[in-house]
């Protein structure tokens, strides 16, 4: 597999003295559904501002997609991985969504013809053409958050990161973005999650990769993961529900299975009742 | 930039320090602040400047948080330093080296920096809090007092937000250092406008917040901690008048004459 | 009497065609440890801004019906009166932080009440040592962490002895251990007598505490009931209710196994899964 990002022996310390990162190694591959997992203050935000340049590594380094961060500036390396941000009130600044969506493709410098091509195609994407006259402001908050996504996949970055993005969601706006994330992996980008979301990401994932307090402490398939909690408690998170209810009834012991979700215990606990008969 | 801001902060932010002046009432030292102040625009006389600066350093050393106050003034030196470089150049062009230039550029930066200075000690030692409290007794309505700590309060968050804006607009391709000056104004709007808009919906939050703690509900608004001025408070002061005017005859009679003949 | 109490309530936000609220009617006793639920935008955060006056007085706009707090017409009382008995904590720490100081942040709403400086000392000191962050006395509430803000929020409403507690949203911004203190001490507050009102998505650390839950949608009452009743229901996944999946796991089970009884905290939950494991494995 391609190798999208590579980070090597990064360590970061904030002005302020904090040390956010300590010897961080990760390879991050092409076409990976990978999650950043971690509680507030792990470092995981610090990590994701190294894969585009915000932040240059003062020991280690970064190199995505073979070039190093530290000889790329921001803009050329953002065009390769594209940084979604949690609060969409820190990118609107436009009079229409049209504009909002074409703000990167202009800075980028696509041609008019490219750009009206490039955000008619996402907006329709995201069911948002409709909205393309009207204020970003208008937007409903889930509307606002299938906005952001979209100036970011609309000039196409290989990587796309989405930092946080379930934070004060409802359960259907959640099941929305799943359905956005999927909709991203269909156009072969690779996405990382940035969360503190367990439960979300029980299913739809390739790998999770576990912060706490700067460094990595595990990584690994979900089901290896969310079933680890050594792992979880160093990094002061919790089991999910579902991995915790089949470890504490010590089903998954027996069984030697690792649900995730409701329906793969559903599955699991029907066929040992049929097996029973 | 970073350093002012930060030095900046640090000056007007409450700490706890059982140093001598963060328990002076800020009526006084307001006083003492005059005092020390208005000489230095009456004055030119250099020896007086020297007088007042041992005065000031003392206070820092005996009376406050010297490391505090060193750290707010580092930033303005900085600044000043490249101020006295642009009044030098601009003063003695084209005959570079200029004795006097030098000594007038001089004189007019450290005026300043007196300046900044006793207004540095008295707002490391004074809680912005208790300022306004001072500023209601002062029969000033409490929510206009109040709006200095909304002010102060919200300046880091305010701080915080412009980065993350700049973040995110940097991460859509946003490059500030290219381009002539007019395009540069321009690529400030998309950090300017998100500032605006989030810090106008955040007015809604905060009143909501002052709202539900009965702010402005009482005519008579009380203090967690009463300020009094106390007989140590004005015997500090007093010291500082009497200091202040003795420099000033000193200097300006027979006496300063007088001992300059020993010489 | 019923600590709150709403009749009929109509609201519409000012020059707002369709209205925030529909003719809600609930109760909520003394001591009631309740939530507040339902999809985004259902008005659960319009309802519990009529508990303490900022609708109508704060937001005016058309409000049409009645809400008592302990038997006063929230119409006829000011929000700072109305603060004396129910206090919010509001979503983001952020635009609640006032001053500069934890120990003045907690005794920011007293000294707005006018009440004398010995006394408001007094319950600074109280408050912090029932919340326990009496370390925290002195610090600037810009540098804490979220979870600390929280607390010191949550102090600086305690001291205004309001009875009722309302939450909008408060582990919005929590990581889920802090969120798992948090409810933790939610749970404390209930015990200790204060009437608890909780506006939340995350339901799964709460179910097993609470005596009340309200579903909202389109800013009617949608249900209202005991957690089990109401989350047991089969309409209730469908609606936006964020229905615990230790619960609607169970749910789903039952629907092959009618004996099974479904859980109301997830330790109940293992231990049902425990005993059907156990059962099949005869």
């Amino acid at each position: 597999m391609e190798l999208a990002i590579e980070v090597r022996n990064v360590w970061y310390t904030y002005p302020g003295g904090v040390v956010a990162l300590r010897n961080i190694n990760l390879d991050i591959y092409l076409g990976e559904k990978l999650v950043i997992l971690g509680s507030n203050g792990a470092g995981k935000s610090t990590l994701i501002k190294h894969f585009n340049g915000l932040l240059k590594p003062q020991k280690g380094y970064v190199k995505v997609f073979g070039v190093d961060t530290r000889k790329a500036s921001v803009a050329e390396l953002s065009r390769k991985v594209g940084i979604v941000f949690q609060n969409p009130y820190h990118q609107f600044f436009s009079e229409r969504v049209w504009d909002e969506v074409a703000f990167a493709l202009k800075n980028f410098g696509y041609s008019e013809d490219a750009i009206n091509y490039r955000v008619t195609k996402v907006l329709r994407l995201f069911d948002l053409y409709d909205y393309a006259d009207r204020s970003p402001f208008e937007l409903s908050s889930g509307e606002m958050r299938r906005l952001a996504i979209a100036s970011i996949l609309a000039y196409d970055p290989d990587v796309i990161v989405l930092d946080e993005p379930t934070v004060g969601q409802d359960k259907i706006q959640k099941e929305k973005l799943r359905e956005y994330i999927k909709l991203l992996t269909l156009q072969n980008k690779t996405v990382i999650l940035v969360t503190h979301d367990i439960e979300f990401i029980t299913e739809g994932f390739d790998r999770i990769v576990v912060m706490a307090k700067g460094t990595i402490v595990g990584e690994g398939k979900p089901k290896e993961i969310l079933y680890d909690e050594e792992i979880l408690v160093k990094a002061n998170l919790m089991m999910p529900q579902i991995p915790r209810i089949a470890t504490c009834s010590k089903l998954s012991k027996i069984r030697d299975e690792r649900p995730l979700t409701e329906n793969e215990l559903l599955f699991l606990v029907l066929s040992m009742l049929r097996g029973r008969k | 930039m970073k350093g002012l801001m930060e030095s900046i902060y640090e000056m007007f932010i409450f700490r706890k320090e059982d140093k001598f002046l963060n328990n002076v009432d800020p009526r006084v030292k307001f006083v003492v602040l005059l005092a020390t102040a208005v000489p230095i625009f009456l004055s030119f006389n250099p020896l007086f400047y020297v007088f007042l600066t041992i005065l000031l350093v003392l206070q820092t050393l005996f009376l406050a948080n010297a490391r505090r106050i060193a750290f707010s003034l580092k930033g303005i030196v900085k600044l000043l330093i490249m101020f006295y470089v642009i009044i030098y150049v601009f003063n003695a062009y084209p005959n570079l080296l200029n004795i006097e230039i030098a000594a007038m550029a001089f004189m007019s930066i450290f005026r300043f920096f007196l300046l900044v200075y006793s207004f540095t000690l008295f707002f490391t030692t004074t809680c912005i809090d208790d300022l306004a409290q001072v500023l209601y007794k002062l029969k000033i309505p409490y929510h206009i007092a109040y709006t200095l700590v909304l002010s102060v309060r919200f300046v880091p968050t305010v701080a915080k937000d412009i980065v993350q804006i700049y973040d995110a607009q940097r991460s859509r391709g946003l490059e500030l250092e290219k381009g002539n000056i007019f395009e540069r104004i321009r690529k400030i709007l998309p950090i300017l406008i998100p500032a605006f808009i989030i810090s106008i919906l955040r007015v809604d939050f905060v009143a909501e917040a002052l709202e539900s703690r009965a702010f402005g509900s009482s005519y008579k608004r009380t203090f967690m901690v009463d300020l009094r001025i106390k007989l140590v408070d004005i015997i500090y002061a007093v010291l500082i008048l009497i200091y202040i005017l003795a420099i000033y005859l000193f200097l300006n009679t027979k006496a300063y004459s007088f001992v300059l003949g020993w010489f | 009497m019923a600590a709150i109490l709403v009749e009929n309530l109509t609201y519409y936000y000012p020059k707002s065609i369709r209205p925030a609220l529909k003719n809600i009617t609930l109760k909520i006793e003394r001591g009631d440890f309740v939530i507040i639920t339902g999809p985004s935008g259902s008005g659960k955060s319009t309802l519990v801004r009529t508990f303490n006056g900022l609708i109508p007085h704060f937001y005016e706009g058309r409000f049409e019906g009645r809400v008592l707090v302990f038997g006063v017409d929230t119409r006829k009382a000011s929000v700072a009166e109305l603060s004396r008995k129910v206090g919010i904590v509001f979503q983001d720490p952020e635009n609640q932080i006032l001053t500069l100081s934890v120990e003045r942040e907690i005794a920011f709403g007293l000294e707005n009440l006018g009440l004398p400086s010995t006394k408001i000392r007094e319950r600074v000191n109280e408050v912090l040592k029932e919340l326990k962050i009496e370390d925290l006395r002195y610090r600037v509430p810009f540098e804490l962490s979220i979870g600390e803000q929280q607390k010191v929020i949550v102090a600086s409403i305690l001291a205004m002895k309001p009875e009722v507690l309302v939450f909008d949203e408060p582990t919005a911004h929590m990581d889920p251990y802090s969120a798992w203190i948090f409810s933790k001490i939610l749970k404390e507050l209930n015990r200790r007598g204060y009437t608890i009102v909780v506006v939340e998505h995350r339901l799964d650390l709460l179910v097993e505490y609470v005596t009340k839950i309200f579903v909202l949608k389109d800013g009617k009452l949608y249900a209202q009931g005991k957690p089990g009743e109401i989350l047991e229901r089969d309409d209730i996944d469908s609606i936006g209710v964020n229905v615990p999946k230790f619960i609607s796991f169970f749910k789903k089970l039952k629907n092959h196994v009618r004996t099974v009884k479904v859980p109301r905290s997830i330790n109940e939950a293992s231990e049902v899964l425990r005993k059907v494991v156990m059962w099949s494995s005869l």
